[in-house]
């Protein structure tokens, strides 16, 4: 890329960033603690009588968090999102204003943002290293991106306000449940059968460019994607004189349920788009890098400015700060343990943790008591 | 701890820069950039002390990544379609775990952002920052920008610089190895000859190449 369009990136990128800066009277904060009249030393976000957060117990939970990201991947914003409903006991806190008050809806909003913080402001931000290092398929990149636009913006727009932390809680609590099974799935003989056959093809072909060199030449007018047929559900196309075909309705779909999803639980999204876009769209590891980079940093910065410009959500950065903090310790601690426990072990490890958190939530939520301890 | 207890030790080292000037905007300006260069500074150094901590670690998964995606696109020159599926998705599996390692490694050099944040909403959140069709904005709506820049800017004069030139320098020799694979590797020497003429020509005659692998990334 030429250095100009570079720079003129990053000057879209800062005037995009401008839009989810926060506004600094956050009315939307003053008129919950005019409604809820709280009383007491400030706490949270400047709240009277707020939860005093330690930032200290933030750190903490973040190394384990930092660790999970490093051995697991996807669990990290799960666990982010644990950690500021549970481990600091904003969840609690929240309920306390009960179901129809600003506050609870105000604070619930805050818990959303800050693991979209967390987890996808890094996650955006270092995505701009593959998309040096990859290549990008602009039309796929913008049919995404079009999904995920829509996606993080009509999430904060229809829910930014409205969701109490109990419908939050039951919804984030399905979503670990599902996550739990999926782990779980991957442990079971057929799932692991998949990998099995890939991991033997690609050792069978790379015994076979041992033996005989051979990676072939190929015929420039073969080179590149050439498309065959396009309609709206059908795009055939060569890649390198070898078939493929995918829906082109299915990354602008599938851009569009991940960045809903994503915005309206509080996490990344970059976990569930590169499987996406390697399963579905069957697209090469060389183009997911930089196309999924796009789409996830195009939902965050989107995401994120929803819920903040347009819905002037606070967030406690301090909290944020040290949790950061937090996860850069645990990633270097990661990679140094966990090659000491099994993959395998690893794995049930978090299906019975998802099952755990999960089923908590989930009734927490939805019952209003929770069916495992403590309930 | 609380924030406020950070907040009030960060305020002796960054409130001097707000004050070099007698003009309130100049100071202000002069004091944002301070904090964004002190932000940029501290976090390029904990990223890359947090690098070389693990840097086997990512030597490994780069590696991983690397060499299957390379393998794949050997196969798809062989025309091998199940062979170019298998390498392909061992190669994504890769990239994956390359993806949360590095978001990893990039939080360590976010981190200070945040205080600075907090930093600057506890010293400045009182101050109505008015922006037209906006209305009220925080300090936050123009330090991140600011910081954007200025970090920017830094990543321009990096090469140039003593500590962070040595640092780059031994990240690429961690990471030396095997190319990436581009497609284009696919081609004959001769067709690939050919192909880089077209493409130097178009520079000057835009829209010779008819043809391109994939859009040019970087």
């Amino acid at each position: 890329m030429l250095r100009s369009k570079k720079t003129l990136l990053m000057l879209a990128l800062a005037a995009a960033v401008c839009l989810m800066a926060q506004p600094a009277l956050a009315d939307r904060l003053a008129d919950a603690i005019a409604e809820a009249k709280p009383t007491g030393e400030p706490g949270y976000m400047g709240i009277p009588g707020g939860p005093q957060l330690n930032i200290i117990i933030g750190f903490l939970w973040a190394i384990w968090v930092g660790w999970i990201f490093s051995t697991v991947g996807a669990f990290g914003g799960i666990m982010a999102g644990v950690g500021h409903i549970t481990i600091y006991g904003l969840g609690d806190y929240a309920s306390s204003f009960g179901k129809g008050s600003k506050m609870n809806k105000v604070v619930t909003d805050s818990i959303r943002v800050s693991n979209q913080w967390l987890v996808g402001c890094s996650a955006a931000l270092s995505s701009f290293n593959y998309y040096k290092a990859g290549r990008l398929v602009l039309p796929l990149g913008i049919a995404l991106a079009i999904g995920s636009v829509a996606g993080s913006w009509l999430v904060p727009w229809l829910t930014a306000g409205k969701i109490s932390l109990k419908a939050y809680l039951g919804y984030f609590g399905i979503f670990v449940l599902f996550l739990g099974c999926y782990l779980f799935y991957q442990t079971t003989p057929k799932g692991q059968a998949g990998k099995q056959a890939a991991k033997k093809a690609a050792e069978a072909f790379q015994k076979s460019v041992k033996e005989q060199q051979q990676g072939g030449t190929v015929d420039m007018a073969e080179m590149g994607v050439k498309v065959q047929k396009f309609t709206p559900t059908i795009c055939e196309f060569t890649f390198f004189g070898v078939e493929f075909k995918f829906n082109p309705l299915i990354p602008v779909i599938g851009g569009f349920c991940i960045a809903a999803l994503a915005s309206f639980l509080g996490v990344g999204g970059g976990f569930l788009l590169v499987p996406f876009l390697t399963s579905v769209a069957g697209l090469p590891m060389y183009l997911v890098a930089g196309t999924s980079a796009l789409a996830v940093l195009i939902g965050m910065v989107n995401s994120i400015a929803s819920y903040m410009l347009l819905k002037q959500t606070p967030v406690a950065w301090g909290l944020i700060g040290a949790e950061l903090v937090g996860i850069v310790i645990g990633s270097i601690v990661g990679p140094k343990t966990s090659k000491f426990i099994p993959d395998k072990v690893l794995k049930y490890i978090f299906i019975v943790l998802a099952v755990y958190v999960g089923l908590r939530y989930t009734t927490k939520g939805f019952l209003g008591y929770s069916i495992v301890p403590p309930f | 701890m609380t924030g406020q207890i950070v907040y009030e030790f960060l305020d002796p080292w960054m409130i001097w820069a707000f004050r070099t000037s007698g003009n309130a905007y100049v100071g202000f300006a002069l004091g944002l950039i301070w904090v964004a260069l002190a932000a940029t500074v501290i976090g390029e150094l904990c990223m890359a002390g947090v690098y070389f901590t693990n840097k086997k670690h990512f030597r490994t998964i780069n590696r991983d990544m690397v060499d299957h995606h390379n393998l794949s696109v050997k196969a798809l020159g062989a025309k091998n379609k199940t062979a170019w599926k298998a390498c392909n998705s061992i190669a994504n599996d890769a990239f994956g775990k390359n993806f949360f390692a590095r978001i990893a490694l990039f939080a360590s050099s976010l981190w200070v952002v945040p205080f600075g944040i907090g930093w600057l909403f506890y010293r400045f959140g009182q101050v109505d920052f008015t922006v037209p069709f906006l209305g009220s904005v925080g300090p936050a709506f123009v330090f991140i920008p600011v910081y954007i820049l200025v970090r920017y800017l830094f990543s321009l004069a990096k090469p140039w610089l003593p500590v962070f030139k040595t640092i780059r320098q031994k990240v690429k020799d961690n990471e030396a190895g095997d190319e990436m694979l581009e497609f284009t590797d696919l081609l004959s020497e001769e067709d690939r000859k050919e192909y880089m003429r077209k493409k130097e020509r178009a520079k000057v005659k835009p829209g010779l190449v008819k043809s391109k692998p994939v859009p040019e990334g970087s």
